[in-house]
Order: C-alpha cells, then sequence, then structure tokens
C-alpha cells in the first residue's frame, strides 16, 4: 500500500483534520511505509526556510545542555572512554599484583612452625617398644601413655616415663 | 553555495571530535532554529520541540568521535531528528486516542466522515471541556476514555453502581457535546475545512 502524501503535508502545514493524523499515525507506525514517508519528510525538511523572527530565545536550551555534557560521566568520545575503562582495569589488576606480592615477601623471613602430636599407647599386660625420629629405642611399661612433639628442628618433648635404650 | 556550507560544517565537525564546545555551540546555533521549528510542526507543542532540540543536540555530542566529515552534515541531522519526531508523534497520538475515540463517536458526522474535523482545535476543545466537568465526572470520563475500562471495572474500583457510572458518562457527554456547540466550535472546525477543501481544489 502507497502512502497519500497530501496527509502528510497537511499535517506539517498544521491545518489537518482527524483522518490526516490517524493516516500519518498508521504511516509512522508501518515499516513498510516508513522508508516513504521519510523521504517525503526529508523534502519538506530540505526545502524547510525558518524563520528566526519567530522563534523563542533558545538560549536556556543551550545552557541546560551544556549543563548536561559537562556533568555527565560518560562525556568522553567512545574510544577514549573504551581505552580510560581499559587503563581503569589494569590499574585495579597492578594494585592487586602489589598487594600480593608485598603479602608473599613479608612472610617470606618468618619462621613457620608447624607441629604435630605424635602418641604412644601402651594397654595393660603388655610392653611396647618405640623408636623415635632420632634413632631412640625405647620401651614403654603397660598402661602408659607417651606423647610428644614434632616440630620442624625434631625438637621432642616428652610427657612421660620411658625407658630408653642408650 | 552548498559546497561552502558543507565545507563551514566540515570544519566545525572537525573541531567537534576533537571535543571543542565552541563548535557544538555554533552548529547548535546554525541548526537549533530550524530543527525547532520543523518539529514544533509535526509536534504542535513548544515543549515537545524542545525536548526534541535537546535529545538530538546531546547525540551529536555523544557521537562525536564517529561524526564524518566526508557526509553532510544536515543529513546526519535530518536522520536523527526524523526518528525522534517520529517516536514522539506516536507517543503524543497515543495520549490522544481518547479524543479521537470519543471524536469518532460523537462528533463526526458520518457522512461527511474525519476529514471534516480540525484535529488540533478539537483536542485543545475536548480538553478544555473535560477540565469543567465536576471532579467525580471527570474521573469517571477519564478512567472510561483514558484509561478505557469498562463501566462495570470502573464502578468496582471506585465503589459505585454500574448505573450511575453509566448515567456520569451520559451526562459528560451530553455535556462536552453541548458546550462545543453552544460555542459554534464544530460548525467553524466543518466551515474551515470547507473553505481548505476549497483553496486545494
Amino acid at each position: 500500500m502507497a502512502i497519500n502524501r497530501k496527509h502528510i503535508d497537511k499535517v506539517f502545514g498544521q491545518k489537518f483534520s482527524l483522518l490526516d493524523q490517524k493516516n500519518l499515525e498508521r504511516y509512522f507506525e508501518d515499516s513498510n511505509l516508513n522508508e516513504e514517508v521519510r523521504l517525503v519528510v526529508k523534502e519538506q525538511w530540505e526545502q524547510f526556510v525558518p524563520n528566526p523572527a519567530s522563534c523563542p530565545n533558545l538560549d536556556p536550551i543551550f545552557y541546560k545542555l551544556y549543563y548536561t555534557i559537562n556533568n555527565r560521566e560518560d562525556s568522553a568520545p567512545k574510544g577514549r572512554s573504551l581505552f580510560l575503562r581499559i587503563s581503569q582495569i589494569a590499574a585495579i589488576l597492578i594494585v592487586g599484583l602489589l598487594i600480593a606480592t608485598s603479602i608473599y615477601f613479608s612472610n617470606d623471613g618468618r619462621e613457620k612452625v608447624i607441629t604435630q602430636q605424635v602418641e604412644f599407647i601402651s594397654r595393660s599386660g603388655f610392653r611396647n617398644q618405640f623408636k623415635l625420629p632420632d634413632g631412640t629405642v625405647g620401651w614403654l611399661g603397660y598402661n602408659s601413655e607417651l606423647r610428644y612433639h614434632v616440630d620442624n628442628n625434631d625438637r621432642i618433648r616428652p610427657s612421660a616415663t620411658i625407658f630408653c635404650k642408650v | 553555495m552548498n559546497l561552502r556550507i558543507d565545507d563551514i560544517d566540515n570544519g566545525l565537525i572537525a573541531q567537534l571530535r576533537n571535543g571543542n564546545k565552541e563548535a557544538f555551540k555554533l552548529l547548535f546555533e546554525k541548526y537549533g532554529i530550524r530543527l525547532y521549528q520543523f518539529s514544533l510542526k509535526y509536534l504542535r507543542e513548544k515543549e515537545d520541540a524542545e525536548d526534541l532540540l535537546n535529545e538530538v543536540f546531546l547525540k551529536i555530542w555523544e557521537n562525536r568521535s564517529s561524526l564524518k566529515t566526508d557526509t553532510s552534515f544536515q543529513s546526519y541531522l535530518f536522520t536523527i531528528a526524523y526518528n525522534n519526531i517520529r517516536q514522539r508523534f506516536l507517543q503524543k497520538s497515543r495520549e490522544e486516542k481518547y479524543i479521537q475515540i470519543f471524536a469518532e463517536e460523537n462528533l463526526v458526522d458520518s457522512s461527511k466522515g474525519e476529514d471534516q474535523v480540525d484535529y488540533t482545535q478539537i483536542v485543545q476543545k475536548i480538553n478544555k471541556v473535560i477540565d469543567l466537568l465536576p471532579a467525580r465526572r471527570k474521573e469517571i470520563f477519564n478512567l472510561s476514555y483514558k484509561e478505557e475500562l469498562k463501566n462495570h471495572e470502573i464502578a468496582d474500583k471506585l465503589g459505585l453502581s454500574e448505573q450511575f457510572v453509566k448515567n456520569q458518562l451520559s451526562v459528560a457527554r451530553k455535556y462536552i457535546i453541548s458546550n462545543i456547540k453552544e460555542n459554534n466550535h464544530i460548525a467553524s472546525l466543518l466551515l474551515f475545512y470547507l473553505l481548505a477543501g476549497q483553496d486545494s481544489e
């Protein structure tokens, strides 16, 4: 279906009927007719001669616009904005890396103490032989317990009476 | 001459691409009035034309880095403006749908058709007369025409009987029609179109 230019021109001329209004609404809504309407409106645009004498002062609109663009976070052009975003990500990564490195090196000089408790338990009626990490051999009497801690320096802290083979 | 205008525009756009606000201001001063007056013809309300001007130039500023100097700035400006005018026209038309329905139901002479009703005047007049209705009647009228609610839905919403809603709508309709007729608006509107039709023929 083709458009009827008369309806568009009448709306543009601001002397239009309900029928003109409804038709232009239909043209604008219909994607198949839209290109045709666009060409008519473009022709009107090209031939349009503004009347500066009847135009209100547009300075307030420009100042509003100026205020908006000055206060917009994304007022930078898209290319520059992308560069800025990449820089921000890089900065976050570098700071994270620096923090991780400083934590790693600050812990490096400290003595790491890892202790482990070893237990020997002898039940009633039996005597048990045991061997310590330094090669010492001993016997634990019945109903006795031997506990000691092994740390990185292999220090042994006995907490029971034991008989050792010397 | 066109070449010179394009050359001037290209110079301004080249500066605008570098974020020069003075160039942006010069483009606004050069095309602002034209765009405002052109869009006003389709949108009818100066507030709409001002908003459009603001939106179009804001878009130009936001897309300044992708502006091309080898194509006409006027064409680019038109493309943005056309899409904005189209959207605003449709939005406004949706908002005025109730007036269109009321006019079709009560004011359009079926023998003469919709072409006989001056749209701008009928919108202004109906809005003015609706404002003169008593508060309750106006609320019922707006719910029926603007919100497109059925009589029983309005009755439920406002806690009234359906018959009361029906009566209020009938009184409101008669009031609006008689008010327009008393002021001879229908006659003047129709006369305007008869004259306009003769002019065009």
